[in-house]
């Protein structure tokens, strides 16, 4: 297993602008996360995943389930490598998942593709390594990033999206309803 | 080329299920590990519906690709590496006759599961694949190695 807590240590990262997480080993998109919990009697629910944000790190739905004591379970992001571009989805029971869509490895030979998935594998388990040895200030996130949370889905939630345009799509809709 | 290895095909995703962090007790090599797993791996035999067909291979890359030349990151991986794969049969429930109209099930044809496991000397071995299989691959894996392996300790965890 990976532990919640490192999964949270990326996004935290992430979310505070310290892409380069090791030498060459740079963070440039957070895409995905799903984080989960013991039911604690809200309306949340025990599960909660979103995919293909532009940057999960600022998703409100996925913000409110970590203020909440719900853990990541797994992040994708894309990154750089020593110099090789990739999408890697790692989850806490251990499960790394390399995409091949993306980045290099989607312009490779069989062979080349495994030479690199296994590399950009390797870094990522010495980046685990180091981050269990981290100081404990540095591994676990601090007061500030929480409230630095609540900041930011205070100031992303106060904003009424423009209801115009759903408004208007759903009027058409009855109208042309039979 | 060795009947026992060939070039290697990849489908599907790249899914690292475990990583180990081992240590080999000697300084034996990669030629010398080759051996002992094609000595000690059972190569794949067909099977049937009661005794599901399984087997190893060792994959031999014969030509170093050009790119990894000019990477001594990619170049060392590339010659400190020996893949294994590792194919399963597996037969799954299908129609096989009708009797009045009406099918009758029987496991007939077989399927292949297939698994890699990547050592890379002198320090990994990781397991790519489904799940499934990979308590029964462990252990034949690390039987082979039982005389040269002196520590063995899973990593992402």
């Amino acid at each position: 297993m990976f532990d919640s807590d490192f999964l949270l240590w990326i996004i935290m990262n992430f979310r505070n602008r310290n892409f380069e997480l090791d030498d060459n080993f740079r963070i440039l998109k957070l895409s995905d996360l799903s984080t989960a919990g013991d039911e604690r009697g809200d309306y949340i629910g025990r599960k909660i995943s979103t995919e293909k944000s532009i940057n999960v790190s600022q998703s409100i739905p996925m913000l409110f389930t970590l203020l909440s004591g719900r853990e990541p379970i797994y992040c994708k992001f894309a990154f750089i490598i020593d110099d090789y571009s990739g999408t890697i989805k790692i989850s806490n029971d251990g499960k790394i998942s390399i995409l091949h869509s993306f980045g290099i490895l989607k312009l490779v030979s069989p062979i080349e593709r495994i030479i690199i998935s296994l590399h950009f594998v390797l870094r990522l388990v010495d980046l685990y390594e180091k981050w269990k040895n981290l100081e404990l200030n540095l591994k676990y996130p601090s007061r500030e990033d929480f409230l630095n949370i609540i900041h930011d889905c205070r100031e992303m939630g106060m904003r009424f999206y423009d209801i115009q345009d759903i408004i208007e799509k759903y009027r058409r809709k009855r109208k042309n309803s039979v | 080329m060795n009947k026992n290895t060939s070039e290697i095909i990849l489908k599907g995703r790249f899914i690292i299920q475990k990583i180990y962090q081992i240590k080999i007790s000697k300084e034996i090599d990669k030629d010398e590990l080759f051996e002992i797993f094609k000595k000690k791996l059972p190569e794949f035999k067909r099977g049937n519906p009661e005794e599901e067909g399984f087997g190893f291979k060792i994959i031999e890359i014969k030509k170093v690709p050009d790119k990894f030349l000019k990477d001594p990151l990619l170049l060392d991986i590339f010659k400190n590496l020996i893949i294994i794969e590792f194919q399963k049969e597996k037969y799954p429930e299908i129609i096989i006759d009708y009797k009045d109209n009406k099918p009758i099930y029987g496991k007939k044809f077989p399927i292949l599961d297939t698994n890699h496991i990547f050592i890379i000397l002198p320090n990994y071995m990781i397991f790519k694949g489904s799940q499934s299989n990979l308590e029964f691959i462990e252990s034949y894996v690390f039987n082979a190695m039982k005389s040269i392996l002196t520590k063995r300790e899973i990593k992402n965890v």
